[in-house]
């Protein structure tokens, strides 16, 4: 017996879409072990083809895509979707600077699953000039939106650590500066 | 109505019990027979190499310790080595009075640390948070004591991530303990817990921490215990999980998804049983909302921790199981024959409750009532000897049928020496620990009916208490 790990995305991926029982996680491992090019070939073409709702299953294959390939994906899904998980989904995924504007918006929305994401997602491609929206986002009411805005403005160029927790003392919220002491020292001890 | 015929009846009680007993055991027996059939090949694809994709979702184990400087060190490094992508380690010291802080400090450097600290369920106060500069996902709750269930809860306040692990202090998991009882949650969604199989430890060499050779404990005490988790974890649950009607996943090593046990309310620190108590608590709660979850059971050896080898040890655990066990239904009596329960409602808390719980009581008034009737010259030898021989020859079975799963799934006692000791154990247990077994049981019992303070009361009671079984534990083994 033989394993054909360039044959299987080909075989595994329309499956896997079709097959909502079907553990990605599981699967990511099989494809993992062929070339990024046939699994983004197969993963493109199936987001040709489904629907935004199934596609968010499949996007945490993401981490073994071509990331070329998997930007017009999550920037098509972040126009157009409403659905919070298929945002949320989507901007797990986010790894460039382009979709700064989808974040932005995003870090307004009404859900705070999505507004965690947008957080997290402005801590790996957010720029100086987001610092007023991170400060604005620690005092979320989600404890969760917060911590990721916390950990944003700790990981980020956003300042020394004395500029962002004088950012969150400046907030009056308790609550705010006591994540960001938090955020800071796990990130620069 | 003559003694005769209050015999009669008795009998005719006692006999429609047995057989409902029993073909509840054998109807699990039955059921983990195919679960273990049907999973030979899944179990075979895990000795592969494995390899991780990094979608998988990070754990958070949380160990609670209360006095334990001897070996709380050792338990950390050896969690550090589980083989799984992202994990953290919450260690909550529960009011320890020994040098447990002290040790940690020392071992892992901590450092005072400013946690944001998010009280999502109760807890006693949480006096400092530490975390490692060696090891950054290691960090330190130092707490006001509370009891084991306190400290969970603490832990789970402080946890980071989706799931949690509840670890005792001296359970010796494997190295890829966590990435095989986190498969359910892959699998599926709606899982909220999952469990697996405990094996016993005694008479295992133990190299940093990690079971390097399976052994038989030397006494029959503890050997016959090993039959006692074949037979608990191999149908006992294996049985209930495809029905998804899991009455417990251990408290020295299982799994659960952090925001269903946040919701539920946390464990409850009024109890002994706090591990069973929550999982009741869980069915009752997801069955009656009508909401989808499942409550899962992987049938690997996944944990191994010590068990009593001495009788007053074990007087004493079997005591505190059975008066939790008798906690944890009576706070979920709401689920026993809902309408909306379903499998759980109507299997698992009614056998809980009908055969493990009263069990003891039915199989002592059994003994007396059949030997003063004998005595009495009501019943013949013969009769006296079928029930007996009937009795013996069910639990024999059973216990035989444990090993036979054994042997067929994990084979973990491979040496025909383990194997003779173990069919040793089966004669052992079932002429005499199982009916001091029962005894002891229904002073547990007697002990929740009465409300003794065993480990109820206020939390240092029950720190105290824990300790101090844990002390007899000790002395036990150093005898």
């Amino acid at each position: 017996m033989r394993i054909d790990p360039e044959g299987a995305p080909a075989e595994l991926l329309p499956r896997l879409a079709r097959r909502g029982d079907w553990p990605v996680p599981l699967f990511a491992t099989v494809l993992a072990e062929a070339s990024a090019p046939r699994v983004s070939e197969g993963f493109a073409a199936l987001c040709r083809e489904l629907p935004a709702t199934a596609l968010v299953r499949l996007l945490p294959l993401a981490s073994i895509v071509d990331a070329g390939r998997v930007e017009p994906v999550v920037a098509a899904l972040l126009d157009r979707a409403d659905e919070p998980e298929v945002l949320a989904a989507a901007l797990r995924q986010v790894r460039s600077p382009a979709l700064l504007d989808a974040v932005r918006r995003a870090a307004r929305h009404a859900s705070w699953s999505v507004r965690v994401q947008a957080a997290a997602a402005l801590g790996r491609v957010g720029e100086p000039a987001d610092r007023e929206l991170l400060a604005g986002l620690l005092r979320d009411p989600e404890w969760w939106v917060r911590y990721r805005a916390a950990q944003a403005l700790a990981a980020r160029p956003y300042g020394s650590s004395q500029d962002v927790l004088a950012l969150a003392e400046a907030s009056g919220d308790r609550f705010a500066r006591d994540i960001v002491r938090q955020a800071l020292a796990e990130v620069r001890p | 109505m003559t003694l005769l015929r209050l015999i009669e009846v008795v009998q005719w009680a006692f006999l429609a019990y047995f057989i409902a007993l029993t073909v509840s055991y054998l109807a699990l027996n039955l059921v983990s027979l195919r679960v273990i059939a049907r999973d030979a090949d899944a179990r075979a694809s895990l000795l592969l190499p494995r390899f991780f994709s990094r979608l998988e979702p990070p754990v958070s184990i949380i160990v609670p310790a209360f006095n334990e400087e001897e070996t709380i060190a050792g338990t950390i490094r050896c969690l550090l080595q589980l083989e799984y992508p992202e994990l953290e380690i919450v260690v909550v010291n529960d009011g320890s009075t020994d040098r447990t802080l002290e040790v940690l400090t020392r071992e892992f450097e901590l450092v005072p640390f400013p946690e944001a600290y998010r009280i999502s369920v109760p807890s006693t106060p949480v006096r400092r948070v530490y975390r490692s500069l060696r090891h950054r996902n290691v960090r330190v709750l130092d707490k006001s004591n509370g009891g084991k269930a306190d400290a969970m809860n603490a832990g789970i306040n402080a946890a980071r991530y989706p799931l949690f692990c509840a670890v005792d202090g001296d359970s010796v998991l494997q190295r890829d303990s966590v990435a095989r009882v986190v498969r359910p949650f892959l699998e599926d969604p709606t899982t909220i817990a999952c469990g697996g199989t405990i094996r016993v430890l005694n008479g295992c060499r133990v190299v940093d921490g990690f079971v390097e050779e399976i052994g038989m404990p030397r006494g029959w005490i503890a050997r016959v215990q090993v039959l006692e988790y074949l037979r608990a974890f191999l149908f006992g649950r294996l049985g209930w999980a495809p029905v998804n009607a899991l009455p417990n996943v251990s408290g020295a090593f299982g799994m659960f998804r952090r925001t269903a046990v946040i919701e539920a309310g946390g464990y409850r620190t009024d109890t002994v049983g706090e591990d069973m108590e929550l999982v009741l608590r869980l069915h009752r709660l997801y069955r009656l909302s009508g909401r989808p979850y499942r409550i899962s059971f992987v049938p690997d050896p996944i944990c191994w921790t010590e068990v009593p080898d001495t009788l007053a040890a074990l007087r004493r655990q079997r005591v505190r199981w059975h008066r939790g066990l008798l906690e944890a239904i009576a706070a979920n009596r709401q689920l026993l024959f809902h309408r909306r329960g379903g499998a759980a409602a109507w299997l698992t808390v009614p056998n809980l409750l009908f055969f493990e719980a009263f069990g003891p009581v039915v199989e002592v008034a059994g003994y007396l009532v059949i030997g003063a009737a004998w005595a009495l010259g009501v019943i013949s030898w013969s009769s006296f000897a079928a029930f007996f021989t009937a009795a013996l020859g069910v639990a024999t079975l059973l216990s035989a049928n444990a090993l036979l799963l054994e042997e067929k799934s994990f084979h973990v006692y491979q040496r025909p020496k383990q194997l003779a000791a173990l069919i040793g154990a089966v004669l052992v247990e079932n002429l005499g620990l199982r009916q001091l077994t029962a005894f002891w049981r229904i002073s547990g019992m007697l002990s929740w009916l009465f409300n003794r303070p065993i480990a109820w009361g206020s939390p240092a009671s029950a720190a105290a208490a824990d300790a101090a079984a844990r002390d007899d534990e000790d002395a036990g083994r150093a005898a």
